[in-house]
């Protein structure tokens, strides 16, 4: 695994640090501010991945690395890894269009394989509803959910390169337990599968969908996942 | 957005219905009565998505519907999606009302196109005096 730390143009490090699907605490944010003033920090750059970045010079990274860590970010990774999970706030509390609980989900993803071996970059995002405004499509493992715990699944999307591509459709309203079902199966079909450096999408090309189609899928308990307060004021 | 014109509409369908306020008067039932309480739980929740509501309207109504009634609705709904910024989705409240509002026509929804122009020429193929009907209102 790649630890995403980068020598810079003009001689500083660019060291990349995630959360949880993107989400910092008060208290975290707090800290950094304390540390980027300690380590003398440059400039701090918000990334497309819901990373952050910071510049700093190479004989501060030692320290900014210990104390960042300790107050639970995690240094980024790059190349043949799980990379953090880009989440979208579709929970019960934030996000009023989320039709269920997305951003959980991507957390839980994020902490169980984060940093997994894969053949290349392995990237997930989690969307709460079909506007996908973490790019869903663009993710070689993309969820968006449907309703309730019911979430469809995407795999082989690309957003950027020459030519990107958008994810197929794996597997459609399965629950949380189906989400983690197909994950297991896609990175294990994935390992045995792919070329040196493959994409999820290449080998896809090469050796069609249906090797990644879970052999069996949990379907949510309720597939329409009517919102209950709905079905409460229709009598 | 404004829902005050689509809900006016909604309520004016039912003022011409002979089982308003009566005991056979069944949101759970009616096209009317749902598209009106989706309007409601817009204007309750503000949210403008309702999960999985499209695989609950009723299709079993088999009421007759005036066209120069529910054509304004439709349009207003017209009206209603050029405004939302919104990408669409078979459970946004706007389409669940004129989906419900569709079916009391034709048993089945339209696929909305995404402008009304060509909206009212895919109704103009089914009918062409509902698109007239539904044209004049989204002039008004």
């Amino acid at each position: 695994m790649g630890k995403a730390i980068f020598p810079q143009k003009n001689g500083l490090t660019a060291l990349v640090v995630t959360a949880e699907c993107g989400l910092i605490s008060p208290e975290q944010l707090a800290v950094l501010n304390r540390l980027v003033q300690k380590y003398r920090v440059k400039a701090l750059k918000m990334t497309t991945r819901q990373t952050l970045i910071l510049l700093v010079a190479p004989e501060e990274l030692a320290g900014l690395i210990r104390e960042v860590s300790a107050v639970g970010f995690r240094i980024g990774t790059f190349t043949n890894t799980v990379r953090n999970v880009k989440g979208c706030t579709g929970n019960a509390d934030l996000c009023p269009r989320a039709l269920g609980n997305a951003l959980d989900l991507g957390i839980e993803i994020q902490n169980r394989y984060y940093g997994q071996n894969t053949p290349h970059d392995f990237k997930i995002a989690t969307a709460g509803c079909f506007r996908g405004c973490t790019d869903p499509l663009c993710a070689d493992f993309g969820i968006i959910c449907t309703g309730g715990d019911s979430f469809n699944v995407y795999i082989g999307g690309r957003g950027g390169g020459r030519k990107p591509v958008h994810g197929q459709l794996l597997v459609s309203r399965v629950n949380r337990d189906g989400v983690f079902a197909a994950l297991e199966h896609v990175l294990a079909q994935y390992r045995s599968l792919a070329q040196e450096k493959e994409r999820l999408g290449k080998t896809i090309q090469r050796v069609g969908l249906p090797p990644f189609v879970p052999p069996q899928t949990q379907p949510a308990a309720d597939p329409a996942g009517v919102d209950a307060d709905f079905l409460k004021m229709l009598g | 957005m404004d829902f005050t014109p689509l809900n006016r509409a909604l309520t004016e369908i039912c003022a011409n219905c002979d089982l308003a306020e009566s005991a056979g008067c069944r949101s759970r039932r009616c096209l009317t009565g749902f598209a009106r309480t989706v309007v409601d739980y817009y204007q309750v929740k503000g949210a403008l998505n309702i999960p999985g509501a499209e695989g609950v309207i009723p299709k079993n109504d088999l009421k007759v519907y005036d066209k120069d009634l529910v054509a304004v609705p439709i349009a207003e709904t017209c009206k209603l999606c050029k405004q939302c910024r919104d990408n669409h989705t078979d459970d946004c409240v706007i389409a669940l009302v004129r989906s419900s509002l569709e079916i009391a026509f034709w048993g089945e929804s339209l696929t909305y196109p995404g402008n009304i122009l060509e909206y009212v020429t895919l109704v103009r193929e089914r009918d062409p005096e509902l698109a007239g009907y539904i044209l004049a209102n989204y002039r008004k």
